[in-house]
C-alpha cells in the first residue's frame, strides 16, 4: 500500500490540533480527512472505510472506549488513541475495548508518524500465522515452544512462555494487563495483578541471564507491557 | 430517706400516686384517720354484737388496720391495731368499760386479735410500699421518654437542656433547677447537687433550688441523675456525628469541584500548547535553514518544558486540595524503578545511566503505578541534577518484612540537616544550590505522591557524603512472591 492511497481518519474536537495533524500528514503523504466527533467519526468511517483512525480520547459527545467498540463493529483498520497525562483508566478500557496504540500528549510528530507507521505495516501482514517470530535478537518459535537469545536456549515455564508468546503475537502493541491475564491464565483471571507482576519478573530474570535487556519488555506504567521490536 | 424500709414520713410528693398525695399532705392526716376508722369499727361491732358474739366482732377493727396501714404504712398500722386493741378490750370484752380482763379465753382472742392486726399491717404497709416503688419506677420512666424525646427532637442540646433540668428537679421534689456543664461544684455546695456521670464520665451537674432534705440519697434521684447522664452523652454524641456529616457533605461538595475545575484547567492549558507542539512538528518538513530550525527547535523545547511546568502545577493543586485519587494495584518494585529509570533514559538519552542494585526475591508492593513511578522519576531527576556530571547516581532496592525501601544516592553536596525537611517543601531553593534548574517542586510533588500512597519519603547525609533519599513503601501482609 502507498502511502498516497492511504487514508487516514483524524478524530479531535480541537480545530488547531486537528488541523495541525492533517496538514502534517499530508505532507507525510496520506490522505486523510477528519471528524470533530463521534457521530461524525462513526459516519466517515462508514462512508469511506480508513486504514487507520487518529482517535482523541476525550471527546465531546461518547466515551472513548464506545467510540472503540462501535468502530470495531464494522472494520479492522487499526485504531491509535490520542490521550493525556492522568487518562490511563480511560485509556486502558479503550484498548480493552479494541483500539491498537496510544500516544499521550504532547508528543512529538516524529513519535507519531512512527507509531502510524508501524500500525499501517501490522495490518498490512499479519504475524498470526506465522510459526516462528523474530524480535530483536529474540526468536520465539511456537510449535515446539521453544526460545532463544543470540542462539542460547532460554528455558522457560509453560506460564513464562504463554507471556512471551502472546507479547511477541502483538507484534509491538501495547498488551493491558487484563488481556494478559485473559489470555495467558483465562477469563477468570483478568483480576490477578500479583500473578501477572509475579511471572513477568521470572520471565525479565531469564531473559536478562541470556543477555536481553529487562527493558525489551517494556512497562507501561499503571497499563500493561510492550514488547520492544 | 429512703424507699426500701417501711417509712413513717408521707411518701415523696411526685413519685406517688395523686389521691395519696392529697391525703398525706398533712401531718395530722394519719393520726386522724386512725382514731375515725377504731371509732367507726367500735361502732359497727356495737351494731353486729346482738347477733354475733363480740369476740368474732374483732374482726371489724382489722379492716381499719388494713386500710391505715395501706395509705400510712407499717407504724401507723401498729398504732391502729394497738388503739383497736384497746377500744375492743374497753367496750366488748367483759367487764366493760374497763381495761381489765378477767377470762383466760378473753385473753387469748385478744393476743390472736393482736397478732392478726400485726401481720395485716405488715402485709399492707409491705403492698403499699410495693405499689409506690411501681408508681415511682412508672413516673421515673414517664420521665426518662420525655427527656428522650426532648433530646431527640432537639436540633442542639443547649435548647433542651433547661427543659430537661426543670422536670428533673421537680421529680426529685426541688421547686426547680439547672444543668450546668462547666466545672464541678465546690464540695461544700453538693448538698444541692446532682452529679450527672456517664460511665464514669463527667457529664455536668443538676442544680436545685429548694431541694427537700435527704432528696438526694435516694436511689431514684441516682436514677434520674444517671439517666440525665446518658441523654446528654447521646446528644452530645447526635451532634457531634451531625456536625461531621454536614462537614463531609461540605468537604465532598468541594472536593468535586476542585476536580472539575482542575480538569478543566488542565485540559484548557494543555490544549494550546498541544496544538503548538503538533503545528511546529509539522513545519519540520518545510525545508527550513539552520537558523530556521534552531528557531523551530527553540518552539519545541520551551513548549515541552512549559507543559512539564504546567503538570507540575496541576499536580501540586491536586495533592493540595487533597483529590489525588490513587488508584491502588500489585507493583514490583523492580519494575517500577526499572521503568523510572527507562524513562528519563528515553527523554534524554545523552545524560548519565543510573546504577541499580535489587535485593533478590523482591516482595509485590501495593499502591498507583503512575504515581509511584512519578515519585522515583522525581528523586531520579533530582538527583541526577545536584551530581557532578561524571558522577554516579546509585539506586538500591532491598525490602525487610514490613517494608520495600528505595533509596537514591546522589554525590552532590549534600542536604543539610536544618533544610532536611524544608526542601520538600513547594518552591523551596536551598540557599546553597540556588544555581540549579527547576522549579522547587519535584521533591514537594514527590512527597505528597508517596504520602498519598501510604509511603514515607525522607532524606539522609550519608558519612560517604552526597545526600541519600529514602522511599519506604508498606508491604502488605500478602504481598510475598507465590
Amino acid at each position: 500500500m502507498t502511502a498516497g492511497a492511504t487514508r487516514i481518519l483524524v478524530v479531535d474536537d480541537e480545530r488547531p490540533i486537528r488541523r495541525a495533524l492533517e496538514v502534517t500528514l499530508a505532507k507525510a503523504g496520506y490522505t486523510v480527512s477528519t471528524a470533530i466527533d463521534a457521530s461524525e467519526a462513526l459516519t466517515q468511517s462508514a462512508l469511506q472505510p480508513p486504514d487507520l483512525v487518529i482517535l482523541d480520547l476525550m471527546l465531546p459527545d461518547a466515551d472513548g472506549a464506545d467510540v472503540c467498540r462501535q468502530l470495531r463493529d464494522w472494520m479492522q483498520a487499526p485504531i491509535l488513541l490520542i490521550s493525556a497525562v492522568g487518562e490511563e483508566q480511560d485509556k486502558i478500557r479503550a484498548l480493552d475495548a479494541g483500539a491498537d496504540d496510544y500516544l499521550t500528549k504532547p508528543f512529538g510528530i516524529g513519535e507519531l508518524l512512527a507509531r502510524v507507521r508501524a500500525l499501517l505495516r501490522r495490518s498490512e501482514g499479519t504475524v498470526s500465522g506465522e510459526q516462528v517470530i523474530e524480535v530483536g535478537e529474540l526468536t520465539i518459535d511456537l510449535p515446539h515452544r521453544i526460545v532463544t537469545a543470540a542462539g542460547n536456549e532460554v528455558h522457560l515455564t509453560p506460564t513464562e512462555f504463554d507471556l512471551l508468546k502472546e507479547l511477541a503475537l502483538a507484534d509491538g502493541r501495547p498488551l493491558t494487563h487484563k488481556m494478559l491475564l485473559r489470555k495467558v491464565w483465562g477469563t477468570g483471571y483478568a483480576q490477578e495483578m500479583q500473578l501477572l507482576r509475579t511471572h513477568m519478573g521470572r520471565l525479565r530474570d531469564k531473559l536478562e541471564a541470556q543477555g536481553v535487556p529487562r527493558t525489551s519488555i517494556e512497562t507501561l506504567t499503571g497499563v500493561g507491557y510492550r514488547l520492544r521490536g | 430517706m429512703t424507699l426500701t424500709e417501711g417509712d413513717r414520713t408521707p411518701p415523696r410528693p411526685a413519685l406517688a400516686g395523686s389521691r395519696v398525695r392529697e391525703l398525706a399532705g398533712s401531718q395530722l392526716a394519719a393520726p386522724a384517720t386512725a382514731l375515725l376508722l377504731v371509732a367507726a369499727s367500735t361502732a359497727m361491732v356495737a351494731l353486729v354484737t346482738p347477733t354475733v358474739p363480740y369476740d368474732a366482732g374483732g374482726v371489724i377493727y382489722l379492716v381499719g388496720v388494713l386500710g391505715v396501714s395501706s395509705i400510712y404504712g407499717l407504724w401507723w398500722g401498729l398504732a391502729t391495731s394497738l388503739a383497736s386493741a384497746l377500744a375492743f378490750n374497753f367496750f366488748f370484752l367483759p367487764p366493760q368499760h374497763t381495761l381489765v380482763i378477767n377470762s383466760s379465753s378473753d385473753w387469748a382472742a385478744l393476743a390472736a386479735f393482736a397478732l392478726t392486726a400485726l401481720v395485716t399491717s405488715n402485709l399492707a404497709s409491705r403492698a403499699r410500699r410495693e405499689r409506690d416503688e411501681a408508681a415511682r419506677r412508672a413516673a421515673e420512666a414517664r420521665l426518662s421518654e420525655s427527656f428522650a424525646t426532648l433530646i431527640a427532637d432537639a436540633d442542639e442540646l443547649a435548647t433542651v437542656l433547661p427543659t430537661l433540668a426543670s422536670q428533673a428537679s421537680r421529680a426529685l421534689g426541688a421547686a426547680d433547677g439547672v444543668i450546668h456543664r462547666g466545672s464541678p461544684s465546690p464540695p461544700e455546695r453538693r448538698g444541692s447537687v446532682l452529679t450527672l456521670d456517664f460511665n464514669g464520665r463527667w457529664m455536668g451537674e443538676l442544680r436545685l433550688i429548694e431541694v427537700p432534705p435527704g432528696a438526694l440519697d435516694d436511689p431514684a434521684a441516682a436514677r434520674i441523675g444517671r439517666s440525665l447522664a446518658g441523654l446528654i452523652a447521646l446528644g452530645e454524641e447526635r451532634e457531634r456525628r451531625l456536625q461531621q456529616q454536614v462537614q463531609a457533605e461540605a468537604l465532598a461538595r468541594s472536593n468535586e469541584l476542585k476536580t472539575a475545575l482542575l480538569r478543566a484547567v488542565s485540559h484548557d492549558m494543555r490544549s494550546p500548547l498541544m496544538a503548538i507542539t503538533t503545528a511546529a512538528g509539522g513545519l519540520r518538513y518545510a525545508g527550513l535553514d539552520a537558523d530556521d530550525r534552531e528557531l523551530l527547535e527553540t518552539i519545541t523545547d520551551q513548549s515541552a518544558r512549559m507543559n512539564r511546568m504546567i503538570e507540575n502545577l496541576l499536580d501540586l493543586s491536586k495533592l493540595q486540595a487533597g483529590v489525588v485519587a490513587p488508584h491502588a494495584d500489585w507493583l514490583d518494585p523492580r519494575d517500577l524503578v526499572e521503568a523510572s529509570a527507562d524513562e528519563l533514559q528515553r527523554n534524554q538519552p545523552d545524560a548519565r545511566s543510573f546504577q541499580l542494585r535489587f535485593a533478590p526475591d523482591l516482595p509485590l508492593v501495593r499502591g498507583d503505578a503512575s504515581q509511584l513511578q512519578r515519585v522515583i522519576v522525581n528523586l531520579l531527576e533530582n538527583a541526577r541534577k545536584f551530581s557532578p556530571p561524571e558522577a554516579p547516581v546509585q539506586v538500591d532496592v532491598s525490602a525487610t518484612p514490613r517494608i520495600v525501601r528505595i533509596a537514591v544516592q546522589d554525590s552532590g553536596p549534600g542536604v543539610p540537616e536544618e533544610e532536611a525537611e524544608r526542601i520538600f517543601e513547594p518552591f523551596y531553593r536551598s540557599p546553597s544550590r540556588r544555581e540549579a534548574p527547576g522549579s522547587g517542586l519535584g521533591l514537594a510533588i514527590a512527597r505528597g505522591l508517596a504520602e498519598a500512597n501510604g509511603c514515607r519519603l525522607a532524606v539522609a547525609r550519608p558519612a560517604e557524603g552526597g545526600s541519600r533519599f529514602t522511599l519506604d513503601v508498606p508491604v502488605p501482609a500478602a504481598g510475598k512472591p507465590s
